[in-house]
């Protein structure tokens, strides 16, 4: 069943669009990556989903029940974790978290200081006087708290240090486990092929592509940099990796696809100066993608 | 009820500033008082002397300074209508256009609540902390004229001003909500509702003061609210206490409409 379904789904601000035409299926129990370059219409879209705005066209929907018509309804089985938390700042944690949690029927309280305990939230101290790390950890346990079957996360593990990160991601994968929907808006490539079942893909407002991660493994590719040690080699380099070598700088720079132990063979055999081997960035992931896409 | 409770919470320290300040204001104008009754002949002299116009704007034209209730009503015209819808209007600030600015929204309205019901618990919070505010300062009030008065106080009188007052605030936070649920971002919602307070308040003032702008009357709640007038004739006016009532209703249900389908951005 589709837990999360959007039809010709369009917002525009006055005469900007912000997201046009974007229509996806989450399916119930799935972890779905939502991936895309600032402005791309990813926190548009979640807000509509939460109904925070209004679309100019078309539908989204949730448990089968319309975004706009029965927001309430649908957010009682909604846990957000927005990209920037803003709390009352005057507030102390503690307070906080009751006040989050009388929203809901029932809330498993227990549960409530476990979340806490876990993530070494300090509930005595006020929200303003907490770091843009320890803010998020707090928004985590608000989106939580309630037991959600579907949860949306915008960019969740921004402003957490990596350990931090890494334990969000766990919690995540063990709520995946359980058969929670998450929805997951981020422009970080590792998090999403760690992370997600499916993904879409989105920019300047439209959907470009809709995959599964397995096809993206599959698509897996290193930028190489290459600073050699003799200039002569370069001809080499080109015949080996192919035309689309380029140079930059002092260095050689090129995308290769396929096995890495024969890259490294490759290379062995020139004399090298200094190696750089990386994933792409999320900039050239979506260059790629998206001349693949318009050919 | 927990938004209600959460905004009555988080508001009573302000709410309680306000009215030991007022209450400051009150006792310290009421002290004056019985200094004014022994040179009552000087004042009225001196006040004979005074442009007509000045006067009038102060409600003082053939105003009886030994009444301590008029003398009380007069001041009250700064303290409590102005300053009291200037609380008012701040009030409305707070709870409603400091949550978009703040972007607490984000939060509040991804919560399984409609925007009705939580405009519905923000209106009864404001209008809570009103009710708080006019009540404790009137019985203050109501304590330090009879301390500071000499004769008997009109009771009739004396609490149908402040029902009017009342009245007024509820309205001025009405007209404020309604501005703020159509502006579409509220950086500047300070600045706009104190400027409507003082705009309305400077109608009701031409008002009264030239016949020419007769008409101004019905476009202020503060002239329909104005204290001096009321005390004078010991009620209010059928029409007025209608206009109260028909602004209140419209502002309101404007409000909720607009409101419950307004983007929120932020």
């Amino acid at each position: 069943m589709a837990l999360i379904e959007t039809h010709d789904l369009t917002k525009y601000y006055g005469r900007h669009r912000a997201v046009e035409n974007v229509n996806f299926e989450v399916n119930e129990g799935e972890t779905f990556g939502f991936i895309g370059p600032n402005g791309a219409g990813k926190t548009t879209t979640i807000r509509i989903l939460l109904g925070l705005i209004f679309p100019t066209s078309g539908q989204a929907k949730i448990f089968g029940k319309d975004c706009v018509r029965d927001g309430p309804q649908i957010r009682k089985l909604v846990g957000y974790v927005p990209s920037e938390v803003n709390y009352y700042a005057n507030a102390t944690v503690e307070e906080l978290l009751g006040y989050f949690a009388s929203f809901y029927k029932s809330v498993d309280k227990t549960y409530m200081k476990e979340l806490c305990a876990r993530f070494e939230i300090d509930t005595k101290k006020k929200f303003r006087e907490l770091s843009t790390g320890n803010k998020k950890k707090v928004a985590v346990v608000q989106a939580l708290l309630h037991r959600p079957k579907l949860l949306i996360c915008d960019e969740p593990t921004i402003g957490l240090d990596p350990i931090m990160q890494n334990k969000l991601l766990e919690v995540l994968e063990e709520l995946k486990a359980q058969g929670v929907t998450i929805f997951f808006s981020s422009h970080i490539l590792n998090e999403v092929q760690r992370l997600c079942d499916r993904f879409v893909m989105i920019k300047e407002g439209k959907i470009i592509k809709i995959e599964s991660i397995e096809a993206l493994r599959n698509k897996n590719y290193k930028m190489v940099r290459l600073q050699l040690k003799d200039r002569n080699q370069l001809k080499r380099v080109v015949e080996k990796f192919g035309p689309n070598v380029k140079t930059k700088d002092s260095a050689i720079v090129f995308e290769f696809f396929g096995n890495i132990d024969q890259l490294m063979k490759e290379l062995s055999s020139l004399s090298l100066e200094n190696v750089w081997i990386e994933d792409p960035s999320l900039e050239d992931f979506f260059m790629t993608f998206y001349s693949e896409v318009r050919s | 009820m927990n938004v209600y409770s959460w905004e009555m919470r988080h508001n009573m320290k302000s709410t309680m500033i306000w009215t030991v300040v007022l209450i400051v204001l009150l006792i310290m104008y009421a002290s004056v008082y019985p200094s004014m009754v022994k040179d009552v002949e000087l004042i009225s002299r001196v006040m004979k002397l005074m442009p007509r116009a000045f006067l009038r704007i102060f409600g003082l034209e053939d105003f009886d300074l030994t009444n301590i209730l008029h003398y009380l009503v007069t001041i009250s015209s700064i303290y409590v209508t102005l300053l009291g819808s200037v609380f008012s209007a701040l009030l409305v600030i707070k709870l409603v256009a400091k949550e978009e600015s703040e972007k607490t929204a984000e939060f509040l309205l991804s919560k399984p609540l409609g925007r009705k019901s939580v405009l519905a618990q923000k209106l009864l919070a404001i209008f809570s902390s009103i009710l708080m505010l006019d009540a404790i300062l009137s019985l203050a009030s109501f304590f330090v004229t009879s301390y500071f008065g000499s004769e008997s106080l009109d009771q009739s009188r004396f609490w149908l001003f402040w029902a009017s007052q009342i009245l007024l605030h509820i309205t001025v936070s009405s007209i404020v909500l309604c501005f703020i649920c159509f502006s579409k971002r509220q950086d500047s919602a300070v600045s706009l509702s104190i400027g409507i307070v003082f705009v309305l308040y400077v109608f009701s003032i031409i008002a009264k003061l030239t016949e020419k702008a007769k008409l101004l009357v019905y476009f202020t709640p503060f002239y329909y609210s104005d204290g001096v007038r009321i005390v004078k004739y010991g009620s209010i006016e059928p029409i007025f206490l209608l206009l109260h009532f028909i602004l209140i209703l419209a502002s309101l249900s404007v409000s909720f409409i607009v409101y419950s389908r307004k983007d929120i951005y932020v």
